[in-house]
This record gives C-alpha cells, sequence and structure tokens, in this order.
C-alpha cells in the first residue's frame, strides 16, 4: 500500500484513505510511565501475531548508576541472549560491552536522564529473536545489537538496571506495519 | 559494595517492583536478589 498524498481542505476522505492511514508505518501499542525507585519494569502484552518488528522507545529516565540496561523477554528465561555495542564515556575512547551467553541483552546505557531506540524482530514468532539499539545518557552514548537463541514467542519484556534504580521517564512500544 | 552497604543504600521499603503500570514492594526473595545484584555489580569503565 502506498504512503498517501497529503489532503487539501474540503475534500472528502474515503475510507480506502482513511484505513490506510489508520495503518500507519509505526502503530502505538502501549507505554508506561516508571515509578520511583524501582528495580524493574514488566512490560507485558505488548508482542503479537499483528506485527513482526517492534521499536522500544525508553525515554527520560533518571537512574541511580551509570550502568547499563538489562532487557530480557518473557518468553526466553535461559541464558539464550548474546550481543555487542560500542560505547563512549564522553571525551574517551571507545570501550565495548559484549556477551556470548547471558539471561539478558544490555541495551541502554543509564543515567540521568537515559533513553534509548531499539528495534526487536520477531519476538512473538517461534524464530530466533534479534535486535539493534542506540542509546545516550548525560556521560554515554551507545550502540550495538544482539541475538537471541530461544526460539520460544514473548508477550512481553523486563527492563531491570544492572545496579541500582530506575525513576520516571517512559517506557513505549510501536509496532512495524507488515503490510 | 559490601552486602550491609547495599542494605544501607537500599532499605526493603525503599525499592519496587513495576508490572505495567502496577508498582509493588519486593518479597523478601526479590529483595535478597536485588541487594546481591548490587554487591556484585561492576562499574563501568
Amino acid at each position: 500500500m502506498t504512503v498517501s498524498t497529503a489532503t487539501t481542505s474540503g475534500q472528502v476522505l474515503t475510507s480506502a484513505y482513511v484505513n490506510n492511514n489508520i495503518n500507519s508505518g509505526l502503530t502505538y501499542i502501549t507505554s508506561s510511565t516508571v515509578g520511583t525507585a524501582v528495580s524493574s519494569v514488566v512490560v507485558s502484552s505488548c508482542f503479537s501475531s499483528t506485527y513482526d518488528s517492534y521499536q522500544i522507545v525508553v525515554r527520560g529516565v533518571a537512574a541511580t548508576n551509570q550502568d547499563f540496561f538489562r532487557l530480557s523477554l518473557s518468553g526466553a528465561t535461559g541464558a539464550s541472549y548474546s550481543y555487542g555495542s560500542s560505547y563512549y564515556a564522553y571525551g574517551s575512547a571507545i570501550a565495548s560491552d559484549t556477551s556470548a551467553s547471558n539471561n539478558f541483552w544490555r541495551p541502554g546505557i543509564m543515567g540521568t536522564p537515559s533513553s534509548f531506540v531499539m528495534d526487536i524482530h520477531s519476538p512473538f514468532l517461534a524464530a530466533r529473536t534479534t535486535m539493534q539499539f542506540s542509546s545516550s545518557s548525560d556521560a554515554y552514548s551507545v550502540f550495538g545489537g544482539g541475538n537471541n537463541t530461544d526460539t520460544t514467542s514473548s508477550t512481553g519484556f523486563t527492563l531491570t538496571p544492572s545496579a541500582g534504580t530506575l525513576t520516571g521517564g517512559t517506557i513505549s512500544v510501536y509496532g512495524y506495519r507488515k503490510v | 559494595m559490601t552486602y550491609e552497604e547495599a542494605v544501607a543504600m537500599y532499605p526493603h521499603d525503599a525499592v519496587f517492583i513495576q508490572v505495567d503500570d502496577l508498582v509493588r514492594p519486593m518479597t523478601p526473595a526479590e529483595y535478597e536478589a536485588f541487594i546481591q545484584q548490587q554487591v556484585d555489580a561492576v562499574p563501568l569503565a
């Protein structure tokens, strides 16, 4: 389906036009506001058969520690996560964060504030799940990706700080239109 | 960070778990795992 052209004043819209624009490229699914001093946030029921690829947006989260976020899928509870990323403390040389076998991904850097965007593919399908991310905080920036060999279907995920707690900000999930 | 330092920094009644928009206290087992995570944490380079 092609992207529609802009409407003009007074134009009558057809149902085909409206349906096309409702079914946009990225569709909002859910969001949560992070509470005060939480050690983990579960976002449930955000993955389904409606989409195969998703975007997770974490914005404005204040963390007590300068460290990495951890993210695990509801259906993959073992050491099936692998990842690699490059990160910078601002003004310093590049460093790496990588693992071939872990119980979570490390898809973002924590600080005050913290933010990251992560594209995740096939979490609901009975298939390997992959992801790419970029992230920044008040002191670091990081980019990388990962893989999960557990093909169990997941309907949600848990976000955890590697150390300390999280306060405020939002976690939002969007789905990529299939066709 | 030692176990005692972690407990002093994060008292049981001051840390929580969130499921969607519901924030709740930690169970004793969850709190113990959280404190151990603080003890095991390696600061970023």
